[in-house]
């Protein structure tokens, strides 16, 4: 009780002591003065006279644009054969505005038009008019100097020749004559190597790794199979026994290559050709680098024709498992004649031919690749003219 | 449609689906490979000695077989391999030919002949071999000649192995036509001599009493066209090579004709006549004698020559101020210029092909022999010296002969060829100072 009524006391002193005192605790110092601004009143009536006397204002007119001299304009070069020049420099004449680092807001016009970047911030070059000629090395900014005004348009004095000291030929491309077809020519060599199947055991693994498997589809059959079934088509239902004939002719077709596959002639070629057989994995780059250091140098079109020499010739190469050539067969040819192609086709087969008289470097295990393959012999490299 | 429809049908359409598939995956895994960076270098092949079959053709055998070579090393295109090196040889023209010898010394063409001499006759035949392949080259061919005709017997073979490996035409067997110099150099005594085309059986078809200019062979080589000054002035001759008979071609009092040379039909002669100090091209038509004016202008026009097919003319004109050359129809008309480079240009050439133009190019003080497409493209010059110039085609466009002149008083004229390429460079041997080579066509 006593306790209690202490504690209240306590309380209200306080609250009396802080009455009185608290100033000293919270004093701090004046605060601003609030600012004070002088403000002319005037009537209503004194208002709407001073609307009435105020000139009408179009409001569909164009507003007002900023003043020309006040605005850095990029002047549109007639025809920027070369590089655009940088901006002219302003003249006292026409006062463009020269930039400032730091402009103070004394110096600038109460009522300026908003500022032009300075000249060394990037400006897209006008669009030229489409009645001008498009100039292909149009420089994308502007320098960042700016040099001397000219009034010189971009046009060169004399006219430039039509035709230069040395012609490029890249200039005035010869058109490529079209590819004819190319004459069934086929040399087949006699293999001096033994009947691939004796050599197979020794030189070739019994099966080429495998690409990876896809994988596997669910199980699950679509549900969108019903949806077909909710609206069948009319044309379908009338040809449904065509389809399934279809089908079925199409589900022979599908594996017949199996069957063939698995035939005894087909499964003496080595470890490729049987239906089970994976196809053999693609040959790498450093394996037909390899290839290509092997018959290169014997690639010799120094003896043919000025026309031989435009002819890029595709062959197709059959190779004997003991990486003997078994014979060149032409495919195509673009460039030439077909009897300019008949002469680069033979300097090409002479090279394969050389090439692989000591052997094409293949991987063994890869035979199902590289036992047919395709090369092509483009001389744009080496042409003569 | 019951539900076991549906799924057979769903697996057909999967299995049809892979069937579609299947072959052309198997296309892509056939591996293709290309080739971009062809070796470009003489090919090495072997032309042993042919087998003489009787005892007279010895000689015969082995000097037809050293032209053949000589004929195709001297085009650039061939290295001969040297008989040293030879592990077998060729004792019968019919006797299997062992590849692995001729593929060990790394022959990539063989040639074999024989030769039979009868009678003063020769027969000689040959066969080509593909080394590499281990087969023929084409079929055999076989020539029969005089004995004194053993030189383009010769090079009969070496032009049929020429083009059966490289795909060119022949020019082998053809002839030179050129101007024969003599004396110091301010003066000059020049008659014109017809040789093979390797500088071989040299003739001279005039005497050295007048000054002779830019003879030029007609379509089918029996005559002669030349510029001699037995006059005393330029004058336009022909000459019959059968029997040399020479006839001036024109009769224009009061003129000058020069740069004469024949259409290609061998009935129209196109040269320059000057008259009142102007220049310009003229047509003459042999049978009729008539005369066609091709241009009309203050400019010198001059050195005019055919295209192959006869419908165009190229010229030199200075009509813009400097040698250029020009192109115009063959009846005359409005001229295209073609050259267009720093320097003059003169001389111009059509190729018996047709695709090139060749030309003399003055600049910088030096002389080039250079070649243009007649569309103005692909100007390339081949040599360069202190004089070369009036360049003449090969019968099958691949190979140019002009004249090149040495520096200094005491320096002379001499025949250079180069291929078109502008490899191969090289002075065709004659038996003193020449200029101004004419090549023949190819002999029948």
């Amino acid at each position: 009780m006593n306790k209690g009524l202490l504690i209240s006391g306590l309380g209200h002193l306080g609250l009396v002591l802080w009455a009185l005192l608290g100033g000293w605790f919270t004093w701090t110092s004046d605060p601003p003065a609030i600012p004070v601004a002088q403000v002319s009143l005037i009537s209503t009536s004194e208002f709407d006279a001073m609307m009435a006397a105020a000139p009408k204002v179009d409001e569909t007119a164009p507003t007002p644009t900023p003043q020309p001299a006040a605005t850095p304009v990029v002047k549109p070069q007639p025809k920027p054969a070369t590089p655009a020049k940088p901006a002219p420099t302003p003249t006292p004449a026409e006062p463009l505005p020269t930039p400032d680092p730091a402009p103070t807001p004394d110096q600038t016009p109460p009522e300026a038009p908003p500022l032009a970047p300075p000249s060394d911030t990037p400006q897209h070059i006008p669009v030229q008019p489409s009645d001008q000629a498009p100039a292909p090395d149009t420089a994308a900014r502007i320098a960042s100097t700016p040099v001397e005004a000219t009034d010189q348009p971009n046009i060169a004095d004399v006219a430039t020749p039509a035709q230069s000291d040395t012609p490029s030929p890249d200039s005035q491309p010869v058109p490529e004559e079209p590819a004819a077809s190319p004459e069934k020519t086929v040399t087949a060599v006699t293999p001096d190597a033994k009947p691939t199947t004796q050599a197979a055991p020794q030189l070739a693994p019994t099966s080429s790794p495998r690409p990876p498997a896809r994988p596997k589809p669910s199980e699950t059959p679509p549900e969108d199979t019903q949806t077909a079934e909710a609206t069948p088509d009319p044309t379908a239902t009338d040809t449904a026994a065509a389809d399934q004939a279809a089908i079925e002719a199409a589900l022979a077709d599908a594996t017949a290559p199996d069957t063939a596959a698995t035939t005894p002639e087909a499964s003496q070629t080595g470890s490729g050709g049987t239906g089970d057989q994976p196809i053999g994995a693609a040959l790498n780059s450093g394996e037909i680098d390899n290839l290509r250091q092997i018959i290169g140098p014997f690639w010799n079109i120094g003896s043919l024709s000025t026309e031989a020499t435009r002819v890029t010739v595709t062959m197709r190469v059959q190779v004997s498992q003991d990486q003997k050539i078994l014979s060149v067969e032409m495919v195509e040819f673009t460039g030439g004649t077909a009897e300019a192609a008949q002469q680069a086709f033979e300097a090409a087969r002479r090279a394969v031919i050389r090439g692989a008289s000591k052997g094409l470097g293949l991987p063994p295990d890869k035979y199902d690749t590289w036992k047919s393959m395709l090369f092509t012999f483009d001389t744009s490299q080496g042409r003569l003219r | 449609m019951t539900l076991s429809q549906s799924l057979t049908r769903l697996l057909a359409l999967g299995a049809l689906c892979l069937g579609l598939t299947a072959a052309p995956l198997a296309a892509q895994t056939e591996p293709h490979i290309t080739f971009s960076d062809p070796v470009i270098e003489p090919m090495p092949y072997a032309v042993p000695d042919f087998v003489a079959e009787n005892g007279g053709a010895s000689q015969a055998a082995r000097d037809i077989a050293r032209v053949v070579a000589d004929d195709l090393t001297g085009t650039g295109l061939f290295r001969e391999i040297p008989a040293a090196a030879y592990i077998s040889g060729i004792s019968s023209f019919d006797a299997p030919v062992a590849y692995a010898d001729w593929q060990a010394i790394n022959a990539q063409v063989l040639i074999t002949g024989a030769v039979q001499a009868s009678g003063g006759s020769l027969s000689v035949k040959f066969r080509l071999f593909d080394v590499a392949s281990g087969q023929p080259l084409g079929e055999g061919l076989q020539f029969n000649g005089s004995e004194s005709g053993w030189r383009r017997m010769a090079h009969k073979v070496a032009d049929a192995a020429y083009s059966r490996i490289t795909g060119e035409g022949p020019y082998f067997d053809s002839r030179v036509v050129f101007v024969s110099e003599s004396g110091p150099k301010d003066a000059r005594q020049k008659r014109l001599a017809v040789m093979d085309y390797d500088g071989a059986n040299v003739q001279y078809l005039t005497d050295s009493a007048s000054i002779v200019l830019a003879p030029r062979f007609s379509p089918n080589g029996d005559r002669i066209l030349f510029t001699s000054y037995a006059t005393g002035f330029p004058r336009i001759y022909v000459m019959n090579t059968a029997d040399l008979s020479t006839r001036v071609l024109d009769e224009q009092p009061g003129s000058m004709t020069f740069a004469p040379r024949f259409a290609p039909d061998g009935r129209t002669v196109v040269f320059s006549l000057e008259r009142d100090g102007n220049s310009d091209l003229y047509t003459l038509d042999i049978d009729s004698g008539a005369l066609t004016q091709l241009t009309n202008s203050p400019s010198i026009e001059t050195a005019p020559s055919f295209s192959p097919d006869g419908s165009q003319i190229v010229f030199e004109s200075d009509r813009s101020g400097a040698q250029q050359i020009y192109v115009m129809p063959a009846s005359g008309g409005e001229p295209t210029r073609v050259s267009s480079g720093k320097g003059r240009y003169g001389t111009p050439v059509w190729s018996p092909r047709g695709d090139l133009i060749a030309f003399t190019k003055m600049a910088d003080g030096r002389f080039y022999i250079g070649v243009i497409r007649s569309d103005s493209t692909e100007e390339r010059l081949l040599t360069a010296s202190f004089l070369d110039e009036g360049p003449t085609w090969a019968p099958n466009g691949r190979v140019l002969m002009f004249t090149r002149e040495s520096e200094g008083a005491s320096g002379s004229a001499t025949l250079f060829s180069v291929d078109v390429s502008g490899r191969n460079l090289h002075q065709v041997t004659t038996p003193g100072p020449a200029s101004d080579p004419a090549w023949s066509p190819l002999l029948p």
